[in-house]
């Protein structure tokens, strides 16, 4: 009985990561259109490796502009893997293996390659590679290029009723615990009726998304193919920012923020800077490893797709603008990014110059709010918040 | 050497010829990067897209302006100045102090200039003229050179001259050079630092801009011209030393010569073996073969 009161208290004081959970578990029912589905789940993959940015850029503090290395090569040898035919987990795992082998190899001469230097390197380091595989594909004669195509689990009923089952496990978790809140509390404040309210409207939409996708609405066509793939982004997404989250909120995350913050100081405090920078960047690697190997499902790899300086330019825009060094800024400004890139690609004059217009907005960004959208909410919107946290807790008698 | 490649007199040339081209254009670049980084501490990423533009705008000036191309250069270097000048006002002003923010300003503003590129012009555009200084050619043992290739190696060589006699001779250079030696004293001697910092990164973008302008001739203008001499210019300030104007030019020697002879005898590797000559430096000689310590 106690363990189950413990449980309950856990779930009471994470209920809005439930909330959110939940909405992101029922989304295929409620977005109607495939297309936007699709996106969706791209931009999960894109978040997943805006947070490997975070790691290595707004935690340790390095510079590494050739971050996109370790998503190519991970997205070419799982692609590689898929395509011949290897189950999806393995191809993942020689993915992340991979990612973090690249990432630790360009952090190798980072004992003597420091700041812009070091900024520099990798961005090489990552051209080399992708010059290379173009010289090779003329060299050879053929273009070097990987479709591996989804992995065979989006075909797979279990898969898909396996997630209904987590959401409808959501719902009643939620259920659980709003009847738990709602019992506990003896005078309302405004906070905690709209709190409640809030978890009412989530549930009963979890509920209405569980019956809809039970309804077999989505298991026929290529309909299936698209919510599983979400399904499998959603999940390792999840994964990826928990286990993340963990990592930054243990010891070795202290160290690293204390690396970003005066290195001189933590190197005289008794820490070896550079393992630390090490196990940044491989931790880093194989996070883009995961990002690079769910990337090489959905796009045709090639030397462009996977190792364009691009690709680094955009997570760094994303980390930015959604303020370096708070992790859930890294990935809304990557979905803020993505999604608008896909809204502009369907606006009539606008089509071609969304990366343009993206770029605008982030210099803007760098200009006016330097610590980006979270970190501005985080350390600059104080009062603000001082504010709205005392209208919420105003007493109805 | 690779098999199937027959030495002789004549490739040999043309590629030296071609490497001191290649070392003509990446100095061009280079040489802004050096003045920039030196007195601001901004590693300009955006000096490759200006070099793009400047052969973009070019090009359009000839279709659309002018024939005279010494005039479309000129009107190209001056808008550059223009540019560099309101760019370092508008945006980089209100940043000083804060180098790793002023870069990312300069990434965002290489991402704007090329998605604009490929928006405004996704073809490319090919250079129109078709004078004999820019199509004809000369003979040397069997091998025919672009006579536009010399003209450039010229331009070059006179651009590096200028350039190192103003910083050496001129007030104007001593002062610059005070700047990059060591900036708060140079501001205690009564140095007006903000005038500098914009004059430099005036000068820097146009020099870019005149470097994509000459160049035009003979890569055309596209958006993929920007990105491979990037890492040509970078290569270059790192092996030459970041803040050294001289080292920008030998080392745009040896970087232009050994790109373009392994672009011609080992053409697998030919960028592998520059970035591997700069990784090299890096381990070696971090601050670069004329840098100094700080």
């Amino acid at each position: 009985m106690a363990y189950m009161k413990e449980l309950m208290n856990r779930i009471m004081s994470n209920l809005n990561v439930f909330l959110i959970i939940a909405i992101l578990f029922v989304l295929p029912a409620l977005i109607s259109s495939p297309y936007w589905l699709s996106v969706f789940s791209i931009a999960l993959i894109w978040a997943i490796f805006a947070i490997s940015y975070d790691v290595i850029f707004g935690q340790a503090g390095i510079f590494n502009f050739g971050h996109t290395a370790s998503f190519g090569a991970a997205a070419f040898i799982a692609g590689y893997l898929t395509h011949t035919g290897f189950p999806f987990i393995l191809a993942l795992i020689a993915g992340v293996i991979t990612g973090a082998a690249v990432s630790v190899a360009m952090g190798l001469p980072a004992r003597r390659v420091k700041g812009v230097y070091y900024a520099i390197l990798t961005l090489a380091f990552a051209e080399a590679l992708r010059l290379s595989i173009e010289n090779l594909s003329r060299y050879i004669g053929t273009s070097i290029s990987i479709s591996a195509g989804y992995p065979p689990i989006v075909w797979s009923r279990e898969f898909y009723y396996f997630n209904i089952t987590i959401a409808f496990l959501l719902f009643v978790v939620m259920l659980l615990g709003l009847i738990v809140r709602i019992k506990s509390l003896n005078r309302i404040s405004i906070g905690d009726l709209l709190s409640v309210l809030v978890s009412t409207i989530v549930i009963v939409i979890t509920l209405y998304g569980v019956i809809n996708l039970l309804s077999g609405r989505f298991i026929y066509g290529f309909r299936i193919i698209t919510v599983n793939f979400y399904y499998l982004t959603l999940i390792l997404f999840l994964f990826s920012y928990y286990l993340t989250k963990r990592i930054i909120y243990s010891p070795v995350g202290s160290v690293w923020r204390a690396i970003r913050e005066n290195p001189t100081r933590t190197e005289v405090l008794g820490y070896d800077i550079y393992i630390y920078s090490l196990y940044a960047l491989a931790v880093s690697g194989a996070l883009a490893g995961i990002a690079g190997s769910l990337f090489a499902s959905v796009t045709i790899i090639n030397s462009d797709t996977a190792f364009s300086a691009m690709n680094t330019i955009i997570v760094l825009l994303s980390v930015i603008l959604g303020g370096a060094g708070t992790l859930i800024g890294s990935v809304i400004g990557m979905l803020i990014i993505q999604i608008l890139r896909y809204l502009l690609a369907s606006a009539p004059l606008l089509s071609h110059a969304s990366m343009a217009i993206i770029g605008i907005i982030y210099i803007i960004v760098v200009l006016v709010f330097p610590y980006g959208i979270v970190g501005t909410w985080y350390f600059k919107a104080i009062r603000l918040r001082r504010k709205i946290m005392k209208i919420l807790s105003i007493r109805i008698k | 050497m690779c098999e199937g490649v027959k030495m002789n007199i004549g490739l040999l040339l043309s590629a030296i010829i071609d490497g001191l081209t290649y070392a003509a254009i990446i100095y061009l670049i280079a040489a802004g990067l050096v003045i920039i980084f030196g007195l601001m501490d901004i590693l300009n990423f955006a000096q490759s897209a200006f070099f793009m533009l400047g052969a973009f705008l070019t090009i359009s000036f000839l279709y659309t302006l002018t024939e005279n191309f010494i005039l479309a250069v000129l009107i190209t270097t001056i808008i550059g100045f223009a540019i560099g000048l309101l760019i370092e006002i508008v945006l980089l002003r209100k940043t000083y102090g804060n180098p790793a923010s002023q870069m990312l300003i300069t990434l965002g503003i290489m991402m704007v200039i090329i998605q604009l590129a490929i928006v405004l012009w996704p073809m490319g555009l090919v250079f129109p003229l078709r004078d004999p200084i820019f199509v004809g050619v000369i003979k040397i043992y069997d091998t025919s050179i672009y006579v536009y290739k010399f003209i450039l190696i010229a331009i070059g060589f006179s651009i590096f001259l200028i350039l190192h006699s103003i910083l050496n001779k001129t007030l104007m250079g001593a002062k610059l050079r005070a700047g990059i030696e060591n900036r708060e004293l140079a501001e205690i001697f009564g140095l007006n630092i903000k005038r500098t910092f914009t004059l430099a990164f005036g000068t820097g973008t146009a020099i870019a801009f005149f470097g994509g302008a000459i160049a035009s001739p003979l890569l055309n203008a596209n958006v993929e011209i920007g990105s491979s001499f990037a890492l040509l210019a970078f290569a270059v300030i790192i092996i030459g030393g970041m803040k050294s104007h001289t080292g920008a030019f030998v080392a745009s020697l040896v970087v232009g010569l050994i790109h373009q002879l392994s672009a011609y005898f080992f053409p697998a590797l030919t960028f592998v073996i520059d970035i591997a000559l700069m990784i090299l430096a890096l381990l070696f000689k971090p601050e670069g073969l004329f840098g100094f310590e700080e």
